[in-house]
């Protein structure tokens, strides 16, 4: 246990992973991997694709360690990294932007990953069978909390278009949601 | 506007501490991707000392290989130099002094382009009259004293014996025998016109085998043409009996 180092505290995990220490970077990689896969996974439907947004987001959180200036959290700056990645991959697919075609033909695929609580394995279907666009938005707003004028920014679409997008989203989770208490009190009698 | 709120709300809570373990896998991609980027860098050094290295090794063959010839150029510039200045000598005390040295340095810059040993050699063979008493001059420098004036005219054409020159410089190479100095030229010089008889040599190599294969293909032609004529004549012989 003695050889084996630990990195305690945040600060030293910090300054372990700007050493290029390994077992720095790997205990950084095994506290937040779950996290932040999650996060991917919301704008990426694929598992392999945004577990490979999630790998090239931590590629770009050691390289820009550097940038971190001990504001705010560090989890929450990890998260914008991570968020970012998975919007410039969503853009390097061309699926982003405004594709408002339903994909309600998509059957509902079993997953075999380890899914942590029920409940949120729902709402993850619910907005992954949400349109591109407007899980996009949702997710930057509803969630990670950004504003319409940076989702706008970042989307390179209208403020305008950011709300609508917004207000879809919710009108379609709302439904489902619907859908979903009524299925359950079928099922329960 | 409370409901839409509480959406937001509902999937904030559960989604934002949400996980999913990722794969075995992901890990070892993401160590491969770290560390094949530290050692990038090294590569890079590694890439970058080899080409610096061979480029290093490569400037110094060249440099080996050119100062080797050099020495043998210099030797042949500087000997006729030297032969030059001798009969600058006699003509100071000619009483024409400065036109003769001018026109002994006008003759050594045309000599000097066009390969100074060549010039007493060819001068004969080019016909054309100064050239001839520049010879005589060099030898015999008190009867120059009073010619190189008037030659001075007749110097200004060399440019047209400068070209026959080069062109005779081959039927000049065997007869370097004279002095030691002139050998050490000839040689230079005819270390650039061997390319060219080499390549003619191929040339007229490869015309010979064209030629060949040309009376190859005729005889084959012929002997095609024979046997058309052969089947013909078995066809007419083979109908004829029908």
């Amino acid at each position: 246990m003695f050889i084996r180092r630990n990195f305690t505290t945040e600060a030293e995990l910090i300054n372990g992973c700007l050493r290029g220490d390994r077992k720095a970077q790997q205990q950084l990689y095994d506290q937040y991997c779950g996290k932040f896969l999650a996060i991917c996974l919301r704008y990426i439907k694929d598992h392999d694709l945004a577990e490979d947004v999630m790998i090239e987001g931590f590629m770009r959180i050691f390289e820009k360690l550097s940038q971190y200036e001990n504001k705010g959290s560090f989890e929450g700056w990890m998260k914008k990294v991570i968020v970012r990645e998975a919007l410039m991959a969503l853009r390097r697919n061309k699926n982003l932007m405004l594709e408002v075609a339903l994909d309600q033909h998509e059957e509902n695929q079993i997953h075999q990953y380890e899914w942590k609580g029920l409940e949120a394995d729902e709402l993850m279907e619910m907005v992954h069978d949400l349109p591109i666009g407007y899980r996009t938005v949702f997710n930057l707003y509803a969630i990670e909390g950004y504003a319409h004028g940076e989702i706008s920014e970042l989307l390179g679409i209208s403020e305008n278009t950011s709300k609508s997008q917004l207000s879809r989203a919710r009108n379609l989770l709302k439904q489902k949601l619907a859908d979903q208490h009524l299925k359950e009190r079928r099922i329960n009698g | 506007m409370a409901k839409e709120n509480d959406i937001d709300r509902l999937f904030r809570e559960k989604l934002t501490d949400h996980t999913v373990q990722p794969s075995f896998l992901a890990w070892d991609k993401l160590e491969g991707r770290l560390s094949h980027k530290k050692k990038g860098p090294v590569l890079w050094m590694r890439i970058a000392a080899a080409t610096v290295l061979m480029g290093g090794l490569t400037a110094l063959i060249w440099v080996s290989v050119e100062n080797t010839p050099q020495e043998l150029d210099i030797l042949a510039d500087q000997e006729p130099v030297r032969e030059y200045k001798v009969p600058e000598n006699p003509t100071l005390p000619d009483t024409a002094p400065v036109e003769v040295e001018d026109a002994v340095e006008e003759e050594s810059t045309s000599k000097a382009v066009a390969a100074l040993p060549v010039v007493k050699k060819t001068t004969p063979i080019t016909v054309a009259p100064a050239p001839p008493t520049k010879a005589a001059n060099e030898p015999e420098p008190v009867a120059k004293a009073d010619i190189p004036v008037l030659e001075l005219d007749d110097i200004e054409f060399p440019p047209m014996d400068q070209d026959l020159l080069m062109a005779e410089n081959n039927l000049i190479d065997p007869e370097p025998t004279q002095d030691q100095e002139v050998v050490y030229k000839v040689t230079i010089i005819s270390n650039g016109l061997r390319e060219k008889p080499e390549k003619e040599g191929l040339v007229g190599e490869i015309e010979n085998k064209i030629d060949k294969l040309g009376g190859l293909l005729g005889k084959v032609d012929q002997g095609f043409a024979d046997l058309q004529d052969a089947k013909n004549n078995l066809f007419a012989s083979i109908t004829t009996r029908k």
